[in-house]
Order: structure tokens, then sequence, then C-alpha cells
């Protein structure tokens, strides 16, 4: 028990790398260290406001109909199919195939000991992000519904239990996709495949969920029917909301039992193969025998965007986190040029006419989420030495990094872009925006990824989902991209204004213009200080 | 080649990990440099090598400095850090022409001399590999050809003989001596100091930042051993 708690406490020493921060003696490694912990707690309340807001739209319209019980009900399914995604990408490098496994597998501490502490820091992941939707939810529900006084100790401990049901699926999954790719030649696209249809299963099955429980007829119509949703979904979301609401406290038992069963069964499991797994992991194919034959030559830039290009592809976890957006655009074209009025359901707002001035909008906050850039500086890791000991400018490295976005963005822009204007058949100034708003936004997008990780570089990452999923700067991009979108598409939308669009163009633009030149100010002295 | 003056550089705070340190290398020199560890030999390297910042001082390869002009003096000179940590994503060729790109080597150069070095580190064969499944030596040998693979002017390398096997270790000596004899510098830090004695016409030995004495070897050294040197050189200090 002493060895768990050890291990455990070595874990968490890297939670989110406050760690690092708070122990870092160079004055500029300082600086970094708080303004990346700044940006990381603005996230964390910009979240937890999103949410907050969530839970009280979502609470007025049940406490409307009189199922405010739901709410818990709902958002307890919400987190636990936000953590089932983050378990299986986090399997890979939290659980298995972790950097320090060697170290750690060599101290004279079990097996299952070390799985055990591996599988608390993946919960302990998973529990926070579970608590950015159940914490504001239990908070708007306690004050809509003034529950008696053992709600509250017994909402935490249930809070706590929640996560642990998703994480072990999502572990097994992903030590599935795992096993199965890492011995394939070409693994790391089968990870992307993989990945690609697990995400996008998940996707569906919470879209069909979210559309049934947005459809005011059903709200309105069939409380049985709302009630029953989450019980039919997700049985363990419907305990922890029975348990709450005082309906069955036997629920809490359920859950209590059904956590501890499903982590003795990880545990056991991983206890018999976690070695077997691991060296599975460490071991990688050897390639075809070499013989030296004509080396072509490339210039500079173009070695540059090569590096970056299979770098990007070598991570599968960095490609199902950014390349998902543009397949996102790719289907919302495809949807929109087979039924027109799919914009409208595909926002829950299928009473609502959508006007056109809007889809532009849609089209730039899809592409600000697949901007490879906020995570590119912090991929290079521990390599980062090569580069600066290059004879390479760092202007020509950002745009290397840059032509990634773009490469991959400008395409399936123009896809998209050509089916919805076959779809929607707008005018010409109208079809016009639905190209040039989305590639500004990639753009620009692209630009304050690059923007924003030089200043923020998360550069000491184990595992690959700290660097892409769990960074200040990629959480930052998000959430800028989501309201430098969504906030002038709902002023169009409110307003109808044809003039929203040019003056949004025009501000994004100015914006890049003024990103770009201060990367290329002050990029190199930047470069000079990552380390 | 390389002057250094004056070079100081402290991580905050009021202990300097370089402390006015000057010293110069010529064309044709080995230079060793030697110090305990922490001692502020990886910083010195870096800051030569133009990827870690200063506080004063200049350093100059080929006349140009580092800090005003640094990609031309990069186009020089060639680094490898004690734990080369290599592109995992790549296989050992393609890293090999990734560099040979950035530098600017024509097909027939970079052939020859990835075959010459390659053969010699017994690394052919693997070339194809990912560097990922590369042991920690084959990295470094992989490291160690792509230093090599521009001819640089100015070779700096961190602690070039730690986990290379003791064949590799001995071609290396050789490269070392090979591209010397043909004008260029190299300006390496090692704890060997059996190897530093033998292979090097210069020798600094730096101590809490400081440069304790540096010049030619036999001069430094005279009569005694440099490790009996720098026994006696660091424990005083």
């Amino acid at each position: 028990m002493r060895e768990l708690w050890i291990l455990i406490k070595l874990q968490l020493s890297s939670l989110f790398g406050i760690n690092q921060i708070l122990h870092m003696k160079n004055a500029e490694d300082k600086k970094q260290g708080k303004r990346a912990l700044g940006a990381l707690t603005a996230m964390l309340f910009a979240l937890g406001y999103f949410s907050v807001l969530y839970s009280i739209l979502m609470a007025e319209g049940f406490a409307q109909i009189g199922m405010l019980p739901t709410l818990l009900g709902v958002m307890a399914m919400a987190s636990s199919l936000l953590i089932l995604m983050f378990s299986i990408f986090e399997t890979k490098g939290v659980l298995l195939g972790f950097g320090d496994y060697d170290i750690v597998m060599s101290w004279p501490v079990g097996v299952r000991t070390v799985a055990a502490s591996r599988v608390v820091g993946m919960y302990a992941y998973n529990f926070i992000y579970g608590l950015m939707l159940l914490l504001p939810a239990g908070i708007v529900y306690a004050i809509k519904a003034s529950p008696a006084l053992w709600f509250y100790p017994l909402y935490l401990v249930l809070m706590l239990l929640l996560p642990a049901l998703p994480t072990i699926v999502g572990a097994l999954l992903g030590t599935v996709l795992t096993i199965a790719t890492a011995r394939a030649k070409k693994s790391s696209l089968f990870g992307i495949l993989a990945q690609f249809v697990l995400v996008i299963g998940l996707m569906l099955l919470s879209f069909r969920a979210s559309t049934s429980l947005a459809d005011p007829a059903k709200m309105a119509g069939s409380a049985d029917l709302m009630a029953g949703l989450v019980s039919q979904m997700y049985p363990p979301a419907q305990w922890f909301q029975d348990a709450l609401t005082g309906t069955s406290l036997v629920s809490a038992l359920w859950l209590l039992l059904l956590s501890a069963a499903s982590i003795t069964l990880l545990l056991f499991w991983l206890g018999r193969s976690f070695v077997s797994i691991n060296s599975r992991l460490k071991s990688k194919p050897r390639g075809e025998t070499f013989v030296m034959r004509r080396q072509a030559r490339a210039d500079q830039i173009t070695a540059l965007f090569r590096r970056e290009w299979k770098r990007y592809f070598s991570s599968s976890i960095y490609v199902v986190n950014t390349a998902f957006s543009y397949v996102m655009l790719l289907a919302a074209g495809v949807a929109l040029l087979v039924k027109a009025d799919a914009l409208s359901s595909m926002m829950n707002m299928p009473e609502m006419e959508i006007p056109i001035s809007v889809v532009p909008f849609v089209l730039a906050w899809i592409v600000s989420m697949g901007a490879t850039t906020p995570a590119a500086i912090s991929m290079e890791g521990r390599s980062l030495w090569i580069i600066k000991s290059m004879p390479v400018h760092a202007r020509d490295w950002f745009a290397s990094k840059l032509a990634v976005t773009m490469v991959l963005a400008v395409p399936s822009i123009l896809v998209s872009s050509t089916l919805i204007v076959m779809g929607l058949k707008p005018g010409l100034l109208d079809a016009i925006w639905l190209y040039l708003t989305p590639l500004a936004y990639a753009t620009a997008f692209g630009v304050f990824g690059l923007w924003l990780n030089i200043r923020m570089p998360r550069l000491d990452w184990k595992t690959e989902a700290e660097a892409v999923k769990q960074s200040g700067s990629v959480m930052i991009s998000v959430f800028t991209g989501m309201g430098a979108a969504l906030l002038p598409g709902i002023f169009a939308a409110i307003t109808g204004s044809a003039l929203v669009v040019p003056i949004s163009l025009a501000a994004i633009l100015l914006l890049t213009l003024v990103l770009w030149r201060s990367l290329m100010r002050s990029g190199e002295r930047r470069l000079l200080l990552l380390h | 080649m390389l002057t250094i003056e004056h070079l100081t550089k402290s991580y905050g705070g009021d202990v300097k990990a370089v402390d006015d340190l000057s010293l110069t290398v010529l064309p044709g020199d080995i230079y060793g440099f030697i110090g305990h560890n922490g001692a502020g030999k990886t910083t010195t390297l870096r800051a030569v090598a133009g990827i870690l910042s200063f506080d004063s001082g200049t350093i100059r390869i080929n006349g140009k400095s580092i800090a005003e002009d640094p990609i031309a003096c990069k186009r020089e000179m060639a680094y490898m850090p004690d734990n080369p940590d290599i592109y995992d994503h790549l296989t050992g060729i393609q890293y090999l022409n990734f560099v040979a790109d950035i530098y600017g080597v024509s097909e027939s150069d970079r052939e020859e001399r990835i075959k010459y070095y390659a053969d010699a580190f017994e690394m052919t064969p693997r070339l194809n590999d990912l560097i990922a499944s590369c042991s920690h030596g084959m990295k470094q040998k992989i490291a160690l050809i792509s230093a090599l693979i521009h001819k640089p002017k100015l070779l700096l390398l961190d602690e070039p003989f730690v986990g290379l096997d003791p064949k590799a270790s001995h071609t290396l000596k050789g490269f070392m001596t090979e591209l010397c004899d043909s004008g260029s510098a190299i300006f390496f830090s090692t704890h060997v100091l059996e190897v530093a004695e033998k292979l090097c016409n210069k020798i600094a030995i730096i101590t809490g930042g400081r440069l304790v004495t540096a010049g030619e070897m036999d001069k430094v050294k005279g009569d005694e051993s440099l490790e009996t040197l720098f026994l006696e050189l660091t424990d005083h200090a």
C-alpha cells in the first residue's frame, strides 16, 4: 500500500505539469510556467462558465415540464461519454507504453501496484474532466431543488464513482486498439482509422441522444420517453439520478458495486497482462535491410514541410484531435447538399430558418478547431535541439507548421463549400463568403496557434496526449475559435445583416497580419528561449 | 575557428552556470573540455551551438557572432548533445536526408558520406528502421553521422563516447582526427580523461562555471597525468 501511494504521488505530481511549474528555477521557464498555469486556470473557468450556462438552460427546460432531476441524469451521461472518449485516447501513454515504464518496472514493486497507480492517474484526469460538467450541474440543481442536507456528501461520493465505468471501458477499448495497431507496419495509420471509427460512432450516439433531448415535441409531449431515455442509453446515469433524488438509495449501492467490480476487473486483467502488453508495445518492427540507392535532394522549405507532415501523421492522437474537424466539414457539406435544411436540424433548431449568412461562420468554427499549430511546437518535445542547432530561420520553421494546417484545411474547405453552394444555391456574394470565411479562419487560427504555442509550449511531455489535449495553447485556441466564429454568427442570425460577414472577415484578416508580424518579430528570440 | 570571450550565463538567481569564460579553438584543434557534473560544460556548448541565450560575452565562429548572425554560424558547425533525442517517427535514412537537405548537401556527397560513415559504424543495414526502434547507441551513431554529413568546420560534441560500444568509440576517434586533419576543429566535453589525454591537442578544465586552466595539452599538464591535474585543480578550486 505504501508503494502504491508513492507511485500515485509520482503520477499525480505530473498532473497538468503543475509540479514542474512550482519547481522551476530558470526565470524564463518560470514566466512561461506562470503563463501556462494562468491559461489553464482561465480555460477551466471558461469551461466551467459554459458548463454552468448549459446546466442553467437545461435546468430551466426540464423544470418547465416538471423533470428537473433529469438534469442530473443527462449530465452524468454526458460526462461519462466525455470520459470514455478521453480514456480511449489516453490509454496509450498513460496506462500503457508510458515513457518511464522501464524505470518504474525495475523498482521492487509488484506489477499490480504499478498497474493500479497508472489506473489512478488516469482516473484522476478523468475525475477532473467529469467534475467540469457535474459540479455546475449539481450546484444548479441544488439551487433550484433545495435538496436535503444528505444530497451534498452523496453527490461528492457519486461524482467520485461515476468515472469508473467509462474509464474502464475506455481503457479496454484503448488497449484493444493499441495492441491491434502496435505491430502493424502502418501502425499509426491503423490507429488513426480505428480511432476515427470509434469517435464517429460515439458522436453519432451522442448526437442521437442530444437531438432527442432537444426536440421540443418529444420534450413536451412525452415525459415518460424523456425519463426513459437516460436509463435506456446509460443505466448508471439513471442510478446516479435516482440515488441523488432520493427515488432509490439502492441505486447508489448499484453504482458503488459496479464501480468497484469494474476497477477490480481491470486491475485483475492488467495484473496478468500488463508486462506482456507493454513488452509488445516496446518492441518495434525492424525495417527492410537498407541498401544505398540514389538519395533525392530537396530544398530546405520542402524538407521542413515533409518532416512536419510525417510528424503529424505519426501521431494518431494528434491526427484524430485535429483532422476530425475536416471530416465534420465534409460531412456538413454532404449533409447540406443532400438536404438543404440539414443545418437547422444539425443545430437542434428545426423550427428556425437559419439565414445563409450564418453558414460561413459555422464552417469557420469547424475549421478553427482543426488547426494543428496550437500543439505543433509542443510536439517537438525533447528533439527541439535539432531545429535550434540547424541553420533554419524561425519563420521557415513556423511556415512549415502552418503549411500542414493549410494543406489539410484548403482542400476540405474547397470541397465542402462547393457541396454547400450546390445544395443551398446562394447568390454570388454569399457563395464567395462561403469559401473566403472558412479559408480566412483556417489561416487565422493556424497563425494564432503558433503565436500561442511559442508562448506556452509543453515540451516536457511523456505522452503525446499531454501536448495535444492537455496544453493551455490548444484549449485557448479551441475556445477562441468558438467565440470568434459563433459571436458574429449569432449576430448575423439576429440582425440578418449582410455586412456581418465582410466586417468579420476584415477583422480576422487584420488580426492574422498582426499575429504573423508579431511572430516574425519575436520568433527567433522566443525559439532561442525554448528548451 | 571559435572564439569565446567573457561568456557568462546564469539561470536566474546569483549562481552563474558559466562565469567569464574565454577560450579560442583554432582550425585543426581537437579541444577537450572537462569538468565535474554541473561545472558548466553543457551550458557552454549549448551557448556556442546557438541553442541557448547567454547573459554577456561574445561567441564568434569564423569571425561571425552567434548572437548576431546565428544562421551563418550554424551553417559552419554541427552539434550533438549528450542525449541525442532524434526524431522517433523517421527512419535513419529519412533523418539523414532531412539533415542533408537542411545543410544543402548534394546528392552525390550525401550518398558517399552516408555510406562511408554508416558502413564504418556498422549502421547501413539498419538505416530503414524507425529511429524509435533503435537502441541508445544506434541513435547516437545516427546523430554522429548527421553531424558529419555536411563536413562542418566546427564540430561540437557533448560527451560523445558515452553509450558507444568500444569499436564505435574507436571509429569515432578516427573520424575526429580525420576531420581535424582536413582543417576543421572539434570542441567536445568528456569525462573520459584517458581519451582526452590521447586524442586532444588542447584542453580546458572548468569548475563551478569558471575556467581554471586552458591551453595546449603538453603545457597544461606538464609531466603529470591529466587525471592528477584534474583532481588537483578541481579539488582546490
